[in-house]
């Protein structure tokens, strides 16, 4: 298993060179120079401070070299500077990730907390009148536009029904509120979110785990464990569940960029200071140096989040941990 | 006296709205102490028989008719506690293919502990010292490495003996094997038949011993059962069965088993 | 499985050849140009005259959403066309001659996938200006991943078989075998594929619509129809309804469809 560690963290090296060529490539595709973005807005710039903008950038160097000297710098963690606000690019993401990130993995935790036992249900009562439900109810889960269903809560929890905030992450009386009443109203604002964020999520685990479940408990060993006289429960749970949950670990990994996809929206329709807003703000603003940093940063967390996940189901499944000499 | 008997057993698969008949009415009758070898070639229904003993059916398969007794107790209306008694206490099973019949994610002792501890309310350390008896019983040595792995670590071979071991720790009656050296080497073959007539002797079981190789039955068996698409089309002893094959199947296997022992 | 018991497959064929008709006679069947501003009727619920209600422009819905639905499926249709023939060429390659090809194109492919389709597309049209052509390129640029993993695990189960070898023996040349032996066999599950495809490009179109990133206004979408909607909430619930249930019912019929294929073919 060490060597299969040791592939698994020396591959991270040309994912890193991949995620950032293309990362580099897609921005600097553009038709025209980022630069020019920046000094039109500003229409007192002269064509010689055009010229210098020019220079420090480096884009009047060849590709590979502006490259280059891009990766030099950002392996420094230096995205430049935000052309809106002239902040360090870097800053700015920092300030906001915690919160995208938090707000993910409570989804994450929410999908898996409710995920599991359905599908596990769904496939111990394969055929059902309750299977069929949530089949049909895990398809249209799959087939509605996530961003639809919190426009349709936010009317209905937030307005007519008035009991949840759809707005920001707290009230505006925040900074008088007790500890307690924080916290309430920090839960009361992340309600919204956190739901609509995990229903893509809970669609695809519970149908993944019903059909992992019916695939376990039709394996020999199941037929093994009941005719040395095992209670069926424990048939089932201890021999049929841990087998069934085991890629689980891997799934996780996987729906990592759907998650981080789709912060973009949700935090764009809850107004919620995260990485995915500050994102969308920046694509409307043309803000190159934010928007390449973003879509690096995505990338990397989607790459650490998969090694992660095969790190754990490695050290978790003992084919792998203990591999055959 | 008989031991277990299957009577006019009709089983079938159901599938998407279609039923296909398995079993078509099969009469099986095990004696005290005896070998019965149930022959015949795949998809004739053996596996299903001996797993429909203990009612260890796959979801899609259906009992429509006839009668299994052990001990004179039907079997077929026996409560879950009564089956959970039969199954690996009275009753117990090794499969074809023990790698995969281990479940890959406990360990060896973990499994043969938990056979144990289905029945008698032992301690773990109790339970895990009596697994290393019984695989010393069924000789394998580094007992406590062997112990300590996982299935996929350990040979074919090895597992098989693993299961016999896990298979005779309650000392059952019965033991029902189900192809138990088809996907193993001839070598290791030999090894795990002997094996298991030393532990026939020693722990005085019946043994139905489920295989399409009929050299196997000429080795072993006190009486033989041939089936095919469904039925018992043949019975009796090997000897009478060998020299006079009555039924057109039986020929044809005799045939066949006489033309590679001609080789 | 005969076709005609395929509930599945039927039932969403059905729906997509209506929503397709729709979409074609749009022009005939709208009862107003989706430009048409009627200044006396701004937000007007469902009534006679506008059965879907108006916006805040004062524009007949119902016709809006009949020209969105040209645009939702033609933009999943184009792009799903692009991602599979992008898909299929790097799948073959990397597939077929196998070696350094396989290794670089594998690795394309995990760091494509690494980046959340909605980031990458939206740092696209932040370069290039959003259009419908822009918007389908881009996604059909992202989705290719799915194709070529399946193209070229087809053609890697399927390249020691027999009638490839005996292809090979009689003299046919690598692209001959490999468009006319090896692809087809990877049709069913690239058809599955591909109509799952067009209901994601359906879905991400419509966010991209949303976000004012997608097709732009006055061009309607159904997405960008429900932009109005935040700022309608409460007021006007035919805006928010009426396009949301045309996406889902539109995705639900595309995924029905690829179940009702999936089993068609006999996988599962």
């Amino acid at each position: 298993m060490r060597s299969y560690l040791l592939r698994r963290l020396l591959g991270i090296i040309p994912m890193l060179f991949g995620i950032t060529l293309i990362s580099f490539a897609v921005i600097r595709l553009a038709p025209g120079e980022p630069v020019s973005m920046e000094s039109s807005l500003n229409p007192r710039v002269s064509p010689e401070v055009r010229q210098r903008l020019i220079q420090i950038y480096g884009l009047d160097k060849p590709l590979h070299v502006q490259y280059g000297r891009w990766i030099a710098r950002i392996i420094r963690l230096d995205f430049g500077r935000s052309f809106s606000d002239s902040r360090p690019v870097i800053d700015k993401i920092l300030e906001r990730l915690p919160l995208t990130v938090a707000i993910n993995a409570l989804s994450l935790f929410i999908i898996l907390l409710f995920g599991i036992p359905l599908g596990i249900s769904c496939a111990l009562r394969e055929g059902s009148a309750f299977d069929k439900m949530m089949t049909v109810l895990v398809f249209i889960g799959f087939a509605v536009p996530s961003f639809w269903i919190a426009l349709l809560l936010m009317n209905l929890f937030g307005i007519s029904l008035g009991w949840l905030p759809i707005s920001g992450i707290v009230s505006l009386d925040y900074e008088y509120m007790s500890f307690f009443q924080r916290c309430v109203d920090l839960a009361r604002h992340l309600v919204l979110p956190v739901f609509v964020l995990s229903l893509g999520g809970l669609a695809g685990i519970t149908r993944y785990m019903r059909s992992s479940m019916l695939e376990a408990l039709s394996q020999p060993y199941i037929y093994a464990a009941r005719a040395k006289g095992l209670p069926e429960r424990a048939v089932v749970y201890k021999h049929g569940l841990r087998n069934a949950v085991l890629p689980i670990v891997t799934i996780l990994g996987l729906s990592i960029p759907g998650l981080l996809g789709g912060s973009v929206i949700f935090e764009s329709i809850f107004s919620i200071p995260g990485i995915g807003r500050l994102f969308y703000e920046a694509v409307m603003m043309r803000d190159y140096p934010l928007i390449m940093a973003e879509v690096v940063l995505v990338a990397v967390l989607t790459m650490l989040g998969n090694l992660l996940a095969d790190i754990g189901y490695a050290l978790v499944d003992p084919r792998i941990r203990y591999s055959q000499r | 006296m008989a031991l277990l008997e299957v009577k006019e057993l009709c089983l079938e698969f159901i599938q998407a709205e279609k039923t296909t008949p398995a079993l078509k009415g099969v009469n099986i009758c095990l004696h005290e102490g005896e070998t019965l070898v149930l022959a015949g070639e795949s998809g004739s229904g053996k596996s299903i028989t001996a797993l429909s003993c203990t009612r260890n059916l796959p979801h899609n398969a259906r009992i429509t008719s006839g009668s299994i007794s052990y001990r004179g107790r039907d079997v077929l209306s026996m409560n879950t506690g009564e089956l959970r008694e039969l199954r690996g206490k009275q009753i117990a099973y090794i499969f074809q293919d023990p790698t995969a019949y281990l479940n890959p994610l406990f360990t060896i002792g973990n499994q043969i502990c938990e056979a144990i501890r289905a029945h008698e309310d032992l301690p773990f350390r109790r339970a895990m010292d009596m697994s290393g008896e019984l695989l010393e019983r069924v000789k394998i040595s580094d007992i406590k490495r062997v112990l300590a792995s996982y299935p996929h670590q350990l040979s074919g071979g090895m597992n098989q003996r693993v299961f016999i071991a896990m298979g005779l720790a309650l000392r059952p009656e019965v033991l029902i094997a189900d192809e138990p050296t088809t996907s193993l080497d001839v070598t290791i073959e030999a090894e795990i038949l002997r094996l298991l007539s030393e532990l026939k002797k020693e722990f005085g079981f019946s043994l139905i011993f489920i295989t399409h190789n009929l050299s196997i039955a000429g080795k072993i068996a006190d009486r033989v059962c041939i089936m095919h698409e469904g039925r018992v089309v043949e019975e009796g002893c090997w000897l009478e069965i060998s020299v006079h094959p009555v039924h057109e199947h039986t020929k044809e296997l005799m045939r066949a088993y006489e033309e590679i022992g001609k080789l | 499985m005969n076709i005609k018991q395929n509930k599945m497959l039927l039932a969403g064929l059905g729906i997509i050849v209506f929503l397709s008709a729709l979409a074609l006679l749009a022009p005939l069947l709208s009862p107003f140009d989706p430009a048409h501003i009627e200044q006396a009727e701004l937000l007007a619920p469902p009534s006679l005259r506008h059965p879907l209600g108006t916006d805040s422009l004062g524009r007949d819905l119902l016709s809006r959403m009949f020209y969105g639905a040209r645009i939702s499926l033609s933009v999943g249709l184009v792009a799903v066309g692009i991602a599979t023939l992008l898909g299929i060429m790097l799948g073959s390659v990397a597939g077929f001659y196998g070696g350094f090809w396989d290794a670089l194109i594998m690795r394309f492919v995990d760091v494509m996938l690494c980046f959340p389709a909605f980031f990458l597309i939206l740092a696209v049209v932040a370069v290039f200006e959003p259009s419908i052509f822009n918007i389908m390129c881009i996604i059909g640029l992202t989705s290719w991943m799915g194709p070529a993993r399946l193209v070229r695990a087809e053609i890697l189960s399927l390249k020691e078989r027999e009638f490839i070898q005996a292809a090979v023996a009689l003299g046919a040349s690598n692209a001959r075998i490999i468009i006319r032996h090896l692809i087809p066999n990877a049709a069913a599950p690239l058809l599955v594929n591909a109509t799952l495809g067009v209901s994601g490009a359906i879905l991400l179109e419509s966010g991209l619509s949303f976000l004012g990133l997608g097709v732009q206004p006055p061009v309607p979408s159904w997405g960008n129809i429900l932009i109005e909607s935040k700022s309608t909430l409460g007021v006007a619930w035919w805006i928010t309804v009426f396009p949301g249930c045309a996406i889902l019912v539109t995705v639900l019929a595309f995924n029905m469809l690829a179940e009702g294929l999936r089993k068609q073919g006999g996988t599962k």
